[in-house]
């Protein structure tokens, strides 16, 4: 049945489709067929991101035009004048109310030493856990930090709930005014905790920057912070 | 003017994070920003003022509702916006018209085995669409640039082009196909 053959027949055939969708010569019934496929077929979704790249050229030829000026007034009533609606509660990792509960500013850190048993409120021995709580000054939300030396093993704990389908959250290190360093996207479902590379561990330490970023899922494209920065904080303030 | 592209997709996406964390001002900066483009868009494909107003405020309600889906790695803020702009246009020109063309022209699905020149083959490096363009026939050319600009169907193209719809159908799957083929290559 998968034959290569098919395979490659099968892909053309999806390569046409996307190109007629991206074009719009598709009428409604088959429009529909493709935008329900589109919700679930990843593979599918690329072949029509691809089209629509290759022919963004095109859009070029729309003149463009300032809409009347009371449009906006109009869009914004039709948006926030209505009840707000209900959002569904899931796991913090894709509860939209969290994201939006969090404000954009650096957040205020409060960072403590948890020392193992014995040796609470004393200095930290090497291998104790490092722990930071990331919140943000205008919302109940905050991330508490567990860094565990040696296993290399971080965790982030949201401690009131909330987020965003198809985001994802990357933690990143920052060290002085250098650029941000990716530490790890976190999965989106699952306990919060990421495992850091083992080069990167001897660098979480007093004095560096946490931060913690919306991406697009699966992580920043570039390398670096894309989204915005949701909460941050400094190990050891 | 690359750089400055560069610089204002840049700034779209950014705004469009911004939106997706429900920030009003952004999605205002965004408005701003990318109404006039979009309002293009449903003035060229609509044709009528009125229409073109209405699906412009629809236009900026899915961005609002939908921002948290932008993905960077699926293709740049302004061809995600313009997706957007053109799927809804094209859907109010389809709704808009009468249920015995959409019957006569829904058609089979794509079979392009049909066609010799089946032999995609992915690559990431792609060339101009214009370069590809210039490839095709003018009259195909035309047809499949009118079909995205215009957002005609091919029951419209057949008409404006005087071929059977079935021929036009032919013409821009096969010009599809070339396409792709050249901008893979």
């Amino acid at each position: 049945m998968t034959t290569p053959e098919n395979k490659r027949s099968d892909r053309s055939r999806d390569e046409v489709l996307a190109g007629e969708y991206v074009l719009g010569v598709l009428p409604l019934p088959d429009r529909l067929r493709v935008e329900h496929r589109l919700r679930t077929d990843k593979a599918f979704q690329e072949i029509v991101a691809r089209w629509q790249e290759n022919l963004a050229s095109f859009n070029d030829d729309y003149a463009a035009e300032a809409p009347p000026s009371w449009l906006y007034a109009s869009v914004e009533k039709k948006l926030f004048n209505t009840a707000a609606a209900d959002q569904p509660k899931g796991l913090i990792w894709s509860s939209l109310a969290f994201w939006r509960g969090l404000t954009l500013v650096t957040m205020s850190a409060a960072i403590f030493f948890a020392a193992s048993a014995g040796g609470l409120f004393h200095k930290p021995a090497a291998t104790a856990p490092l722990v930071a709580t990331m919140g943000s000054a205008n919302s109940s939300i905050s991330l508490v930090t567990l860094f565990d030396r040696q296993t290399g093993r971080l965790k982030v704990t949201p401690v009131a709930a909330g987020a965003e389908k198809s985001k994802s959250l990357e933690l990143w290190l920052i060290e002085g005014d250098s650029a941000p360093v990716p530490l790890g996207v976190f999965p989106d479902a699952g306990d919060g905790s990421i495992v850091i590379p083992p080069d990167m561990r001897n660098r979480l330490k007093d004095g560096v920057t946490l931060a913690v970023s919306l991406e697009p899922f699966g992580g920043s494209p570039t390398g670096k912070p894309t989204g915005p920065v949701v909460a941050s904080g400094k190990i050891g303030a | 003017m690359a750089a400055n592209d560069d610089r204002d997709e840049a700034e779209v996406a950014r705004l469009i994070a911004r939106v997706a964390l429900a920030d009003r001002k952004a999605f205002a900066a965004l408005y701003q920003r990318t109404s006039r483009k979009l309002f293009g868009v449903c003035l060229r494909m609509l044709q009528d003022r009125a229409d073109a107003e209405e699906a412009v405020q629809e236009i900026f309600i899915k961005v609002w509702n939908n921002a948290g889906a932008y993905r960077a790695d699926m293709g740049r803020p302004m061809t995600w916006l313009f997706a957007i702009a053109r799927n809804h246009a094209l859907d109010m020109r389809r709704r808009r018209r009468q249920a015995s063309v959409e019957l006569d022209e829904a058609g089979e699905i794509a079979d392009p085995q049909a066609g010799p020149e089946e032999t995609a083959v992915m690559t990431s490096e792609g060339r101009r669409i214009e370069d590809c363009m210039q490839q095709l026939e003018k009259d195909r050319a035309d047809a499949v640039r009118s079909a995205y600009v215009e957002g005609l169907s091919y029951l419209e193209l057949a008409g404006l082009h005087g071929v059977p719809l079935n021929t036009m159908r032919t013409w821009l799957r096969r010009s599809l196909i070339k396409l792709r083929e050249c901008m893979d290559r």
